[in-house]
């Protein structure tokens, strides 16, 4: 199946859009919140010392991240809180530049995250290949695929880019830095 | 000091230095050619290729990237009506509106000179301020620092970002995160969930690759980007730079209280470029004649602009280099560099590293004549590059910068550290989070809790050693006026809009 009919898919199109960026954005305070509460909530067993100045951040820290939490649920909260902006304090709302907004279709949710998605595989792939293959194995196979796959490149590009690339990394953390990185790889063959 | 400063500008004219000016100053303008680039990403890049390096040419090539990257934003302001960094953002409105007008490289010209005599003026102030800051030096000890870093924070929260809370918090996470680990101060390992990994803490250049780096390659792939460059301009580019550096030389006083404000602003750990190009644009602004002419192709916006863009990085390397707190993202990075190859700021970079203190002063200098001269002749063919498809940069980013992390200490680890900051990066972009004040809190974070525990100890738990000496009471005022003058102002706006409302409904 190609891309454009996998894009196409409505189920698909479902799935990625099931929640809405509203959703999404009070889903990542969610974790923050989360994140700082964990924080908090360790800060309270370590000693005097160990705890002051963690205490003293990670309170308010926590307090304005409930408030944003609350902004991000109710939009009376929000409207308040959009009160208190950097442009209220420095007066630059007559330069245009600074007035421009823009709101997201919903075709364009769905792109967007569907290029997320996409760019978090590869990340995700060339995290998984660099642990457990090797650097330059990662490195060769996340070039060739992204440039013949996502870059639609054809293969005589790809294997120039790949190869341009594979030299550079040689030259400079091989011979540059002695970090050794072509040392047991694939490519060890072709070491002087 | 005038040995010293003989010895620097020596070393700088000496092969293999020199190359590493030139080669630093054309990779920080092309860095600062590409929108969302700019120099933290460089020098993050930047930093792991210098671990094997000399310190002396460690030094010049960074900051020689740093001097690059002011003017390189600058083209694309002007050429396709996109600030390189944010720094250069109020040089689109006027520099696009001229390049619309064929004058291009008139606004080239301008923005070129501005920025290299700008640059000069902050590295000039900063000498003149340099044996000043030596008898300050001494008179700070830990319960300055503390508010010191405690100032750092207090602008940040106010400047990086669309939100005043969304700042404060991505401060507080940011800090938080930097206590992550063992403190040698307070004897305490925190924050380490049973894991040995993060004993030493989290890497703060893993952090810095993540949020600037990969966050940037994830924001590039969402919005579909074709190129870097979103709008390709008409603007011509004939041949207007003589004119250009005639316009900047005619209007001395614009230029120097442009200077004067980026120079200042750039002093204050925190504020940054960001904020001295549109205070400068807008004091220009105030103080013309013809008002009507700015956002319309005025010559006097973009002086404004680039020659406070440029001081500024003078003004902030001070207290980077003098106390070890970073004025921006860039100089933080900047400062991870210095302090990787064992050039430490403060007493050690005053005294016995003067010398490579005037390098570093000399070489910022240096990067901006040429980058300036450079861009006076080839910034047409240079925002070319900002044609380049993304598809192509995109693997080429993320290949750096997992290799950058990698490099740091050869743990995948900190792979995993930067990629997991590239995703908090990029939810702060789309949810105006400050990246930039999650940075400098990563790198206060320990002056502010190391200073603050010490203070105690120094004054067996009594916490009035942080307001009765001098010139921590002095600072602790400063802070107090930088946190509540702009809540008193929109107490006023507050009050003041039901009158104005009231006024347009009779």
């Amino acid at each position: 199946m190609s891309k454009n009919n996998l894009s196409d898919n409505p189920l698909l199109k479902r799935v990625v859009t099931a929640i809405s960026p509203d959703r999404v954005e009070l889903l990542f305070t969610l974790v923050l919140v989360l994140f700082m509460g964990t924080l908090l909530w360790q800060t309270f067993g370590y000693e005097d010392f160990g705890k002051i100045i963690p205490l003293i951040v990670a309170t308010p820290t926590f307090v304005f991240l409930l408030v944003i939490l609350a902004a991000a649920i109710s939009p009376r909260v929000n409207e308040m809180l959009n009160e208190y902006q950097v442009r209220d304090i420095i007066d630059v709302d007559e330069i245009e530049q600074f007035t421009q907004e823009s709101e997201d279709s919903e075709s364009d949710v769905y792109d967007q995250r569907l290029e997320f998605i996409g760019i978090t595989l590869w990340i995700i792939i060339f995290g998984l290949l660099f642990h457990y293959v090797g650097a330059v194995e990662s490195i060769t196979i996340v070039l060739l695929g992204y440039y013949r796959i996502t870059a639609k490149q054809n293969v005589v590009r790809t294997v120039l880019y790949t190869g341009i690339t594979l030299l550079f990394i040689y030259l400079v953390f091989d011979m540059v830095l002695e970090m050794r990185l072509f040392t047991d790889s694939w490519f060890a063959f072709l070491l002087p | 000091m005038v040995e010293a400063l003989i010895i620097g500008l020596t070393q700088l004219l000496s092969w293999p230095l020199i190359l590493f000016v030139f080669a630093g100053a054309l990779l920080g303008m092309l860095f600062g050619l590409l929108p969302g680039l700019g120099g933290p990403v460089l020098l993050a890049l930047l930093l792991p290729v210098t671990y094997g390096f000399a310190p002396e040419s460690a030094v010049v090539l960074l900051t020689a990237s740093l001097g690059g990257v002011a003017f390189g934003g600058s083209i694309s302001a002007i050429i396709i009506n996109t600030p390189g960094t944010a720094s250069n953002a109020a040089t689109t409105f006027d520099g696009y509106p001229l390049a619309r007008q064929g004058r291009a490289s008139e606004a080239l010209g301008v923005s070129a000179t501005a920025s290299a005599l700008g640059a000069i003026f902050g590295v000039l102030v900063l000498i003149l301020l340099l044996p000043v800051a030596q008898q300050i030096i001494l008179a700070f000890s830990p319960p300055e620092f503390f508010w010191i870093a405690v100032l750092g924070l207090a602008v940040i929260a106010f400047v990086s970002g669309d939100s005043f809370l969304k700042g404060l918090v991505a401060g507080g996470v940011g800090l938080m995160i930097s206590f992550i680990g063992y403190s040698g101060v307070t004897g305490t390992y925190r924050y380490g969930f049973g894991t040995e990994f993060l004993w030493a803490g989290i890497d703060l250049i893993a952090a810095i690759i993540g949020l600037f780096a990969i966050a940037e390659v994830i924001k590039l792939t969402v919005e579909k980007s074709e190129t870097i460059a979103q709008f390709t301009g008409e603007g011509s580019t004939g041949r207007g730079q003589l004119k250009g550096i005639k316009h900047v030389l005619s209007r001395p006083v614009l230029f120097f209280k442009s200077a004067t404000i980026g120079t200042l602003i750039g002093l204050i750990p925190g504020a940054g470029g960001s904020v001295a190009n549109f205070v400068s644009y807008i004091s220009a602004l105030q103080s013309s004649d013809e008002p009507e002419r700015f956002g319309q192709g005025a010559v006097e916006g973009i002086i404004a602009s680039e020659a406070s863009n440029d001081a500024k990085d003078g003004g902030a390397l001070l207290p980077t280099l003098v106390f070890g707190i970073p004025g921006s993202a860039t100089t933080a990075v900047l400062l991870a560099g210095l302090v990787v190859h064992d050039i430490n700021p403060g007493r050690q970079l005053l005294g016995e590293d003067l010398s490579i203190l005037f390098l570093l002063l000399f070489a910022l200098i240096l990067a901006n004549i040429v980058t300036s001269g450079v861009g006076l002749f080839a910034a047409p063919f240079l925002a070319k590059a900002t044609h380049v498809p993304v598809r192509i940069l995109i693997p080429l980013i993320l290949i750096v910068s997992f290799l950058g992390s990698y490099a740091l200490r050869g743990n995948v680890g900190d792979v995993v550290v930067a990629v997991a900051f590239g995703f908090l990066g990029y939810a702060m972009i789309v949810y105006s989070y400050s990246r930039v004040a999650m940075i400098i809190a990563l790198v206060l974070g320990p002056l502010l809790e190391n200073s603050f525990v010490q203070s105690l100890q120094m004054s067996r738990e009594s916490y009035w050693i942080f307001v009765t000496r001098p010139i921590s009471f002095v600072l602790m005022m400063l802070v107090l006026l930088i946190v509540l003058v702009p809540l008193i102002q929109l107490g006023k706006q507050r009050l003041e809009a039901p009158r104005v409302g009231g006024g347009h409904d009779e």
